[in-house]
């Protein structure tokens, strides 16, 4: 039952009044409702079920001065007086198109390709990397936190009423299976590292919709809070663990791993086992945000589309490369190339993590589908070298044939065409 | 975005490379890559059973019965609630009757997505707790109830009498035979009964 009266007003501290026009959810901690504030509508997260400390009220009206550290954030932008011992902060409506990342793993959501998932990944990634980076933490991440748009990956982060600045807790401990062993187990409260950990399980399950703990050994116990602890606390066990097979995957029970663990790319499998093994329990080897955004480029760049269907090309071993797939390999990835791949700023510029501005495209010959080439849609001019042939130059809008042998310098960053 | 610069890309052609080499030297295929839109993904969740052991012996007649049937109805929607949107736990309901004899109502746990509550109506006889208990002692073991594929939590049990156990000084036989049952020992036990002097050491 709603607690607030629809039409009724509540001031704001900023001296500012808004209106209810709407029930929308409740949840654990109280209710949302729709409002209305300088004549546009907003959401407003009421704290009805529970009461923060006076320490949590200060800090949201803290991070309202702060502001979002980027877009994605679902941002408090505005807080309430109290009433009585209630209050709630403002933020953005969440558009229809945005499906519970949780959707995503019960299959009630389904992204528009294997592309989409990798930018979602990406935008989640990049998302705390900009949160980090202004000295803050989130310290609740888990299944509720996220809503993508399944068509284009498009993120936003809600719940950020927890965030705080290195050192602070605000009581929040986390949702069980996306907290660090560390925070399982009491040693900690949450911080930038337990983020990290947690980042990781999110990042997981995006992929192998599992999780990355349970396994045939975790499923014989019972949940109690006792086995919880110990199985992901003090003695966490990653599935693919590759120096203890005891906790692998059960067929019939994880599927979704099994089948999708072989299929990603390498470095993909790669970054998952380092945070799951080294990085459960040594926060120096948590993998930080730069780390996975290089990983999730780097994985990104072997899906290609071929005959209209995505396929993951292990780019390591170019024995298994399909037909009309052509590698080019620059100093730091190895990109997997066919008829209308897009190669990305972070893909010719080594200072770039730039995964949505375009900075090339292949195409495929119009006299000659086997012959392809590669668009310059950057602002400057590459310069191409031809097997045996002088060095050319290719400025934007022109192309650059992707012959085996061909060596493309696109400034800071040279490849080679295999 | 660059989308027209890439339809303007489309005008170029390529003519004046040699199109004899299209420089593709394959061995062997890949493992096709399953499309997103078709890939099957079937999230197994570990099963939460909650269970409902509920005494329909003759006094139960009348208000107490309909008590205990409402109270049914008003938490399944809750459980309901509570299981859609979350990934870790399949809530199922088991429900057993019991009086003179004890018998269950659910074969097995039924999602409690799915299940659907019928009304008791009919009581009668005694309040035999020792053959409840011993029921319950079957069905809370790994190859029956608590049988899942993906693990579980610990069971919810949930006691609903009204009156004094009619086999008194010999449920407490099947009762320490139960607490010999680690299912038992792990769940979580609600008591609810009318009155007050029975059912002692059934629930924490």
């Amino acid at each position: 039952m709603p607690t607030l009266q629809n039409g009724s007003q509540l001031p704001l501290v900023d001296g500012r009044n808004i209106r209810i026009t709407g029930f929308i959810d409740e949840g654990g901690q109280g209710e949302v409702y729709r409002v209305e504030m300088d004549g546009e509508p907003y959401a407003l997260k009421w704290y009805s079920k529970i009461t923060p400390s006076e320490a949590f009220y200060k800090n949201i009206l803290h991070n309202i001065h702060m502001g979002a550290p980027a877009d994605y954030f679902l941002w408090p932008l505005a807080l309430t007086d109290k009433v009585g011992e209630r209050f709630g902060y403002i933020m953005k409506l969440r558009p229809a198109n945005y499906r519970k990342y949780s959707e995503f793993l019960t299959g009630e959501a389904r992204f528009a390709s294997w592309d989409t998932l990798f930018v979602a990944a990406l935008n989640i990634t990049d998302g705390f990397m900009k949160l980090h980076s202004l000295g803050y933490s989130y310290q609740d991440l888990n299944e509720g936190s996220f809503f993508i748009d399944p068509e284009n990956g498009d993120l936003l982060i809600c719940d950020n009423d927890n965030v705080a600045p290195f050192g602070v807790n605000l009581g929040v401990k986390g949702m069980p299976k996306y907290m660090a062993p560390e925070v399982v187990t009491d040693r900690t409260r949450p911080n930038t590292h337990s983020d990290r950990y947690s980042l990781a399980v999110i990042l997981f399950r995006l992929f192998y919709i599992d999780h990355p703990l349970e396994g045939r050994y975790t499923v014989q116990f019972p949940l109690t809070d006792a086995n919880g602890a110990r199985l992901f606390g003090e003695e966490p066990l990653f599935v693919y663990d590759p120096k203890d097979k005891s906790n692998r995957p059960l067929p019939g029970a994880h599927e979704n791993v099994i089948r999708r663990w072989p299929m990603f790319p390498p470095d993909l499998t790669a970054a998952f086992t380092k945070a799951f093994t080294d990085g459960l329990k040594n926060i120096d080897s948590r993998i930080t945000e730069l780390q996975w955004l290089d990983v999730l480029i780097r994985a990104r760049g072997m899906l290609v589309r071929l005959d209209g269907r995505e396929q993951f090309v292990n780019g390591y071993q170019p024995e298994t490369v399909p037909d009309g797939c052509r590698l080019l390999r620059t100093d730091e990835q190895i990109i997997a190339v066919a008829p209308d791949t897009v190669l990305y700023q972070c893909q010719t510029d080594c200072t770039s993590t730039d995964y949505h501005t375009p900075s090339g495209c292949v195409r495929a010959s119009v006299s000659d589908p086997n012959v392809y080439g590669l668009g310059n849609l950057s602002d400057h001019t590459w310069i191409v070298t031809l097997p045996g042939k002088d060095p050319v130059r290719v400025p934007p809008k022109k192309f650059a044939p992707l012959l085996p042998g061909t060596i493309i310098s696109f400034g800071n960053v040279t490849g080679k065409v295999f | 975005m660059a989308d027209n610069e890439i339809f303007d890309l489309d005008s170029f052609d390529f003519g004046e490379f040699d199109s004899l080499d299209t420089g593709v030297n394959v061995r062997r295929q890949p493992v096709q890559t399953p499309d997103v839109s078709n890939i099957v993904t079937s999230l197994k969740k570990r099963a939460m059973i909650v269970i409902f052991i509920i005494d329909i012996s003759g006094s139960m007649k009348g208000a107490r019965i309909g008590a205990v049937n409402d109270a049914i109805r008003n938490v399944l929607p809750e459980l309901k609630k509570r299981e859609k949107g979350n990934t870790s736990a399949e809530i199922k309901v088991a429900i057993m009757e019991f009086s003179n004899n004890a018998h269950w109502r659910t074969l097995m746990p039924e999602p409690v997505s799915t299940f659907r509550y019928v009304d008791i109506i009919d009581v009668y006889g005694g309040t035999n707790y020792g053959k409840a208990f011993e029921k319950l002692n079957e069905k809370l073991s790994a190859d029956q109830f608590m049988s899942s594929t993906a693990g579980a939590y610990t069971p919810l049990i949930v006691f609903m009498t009204d009156g004094k156990p009619s086999d008194m000084g010999l449920y407490r036989e099947t009762l320490d035979e139960l607490k010999q049952n680690k299912w038992f020992r792990y769940s979580t036990r609600v008591g609810q009964r009318r009155l007050q002097k029975s059912a002692d050491g059934i629930h924490r």
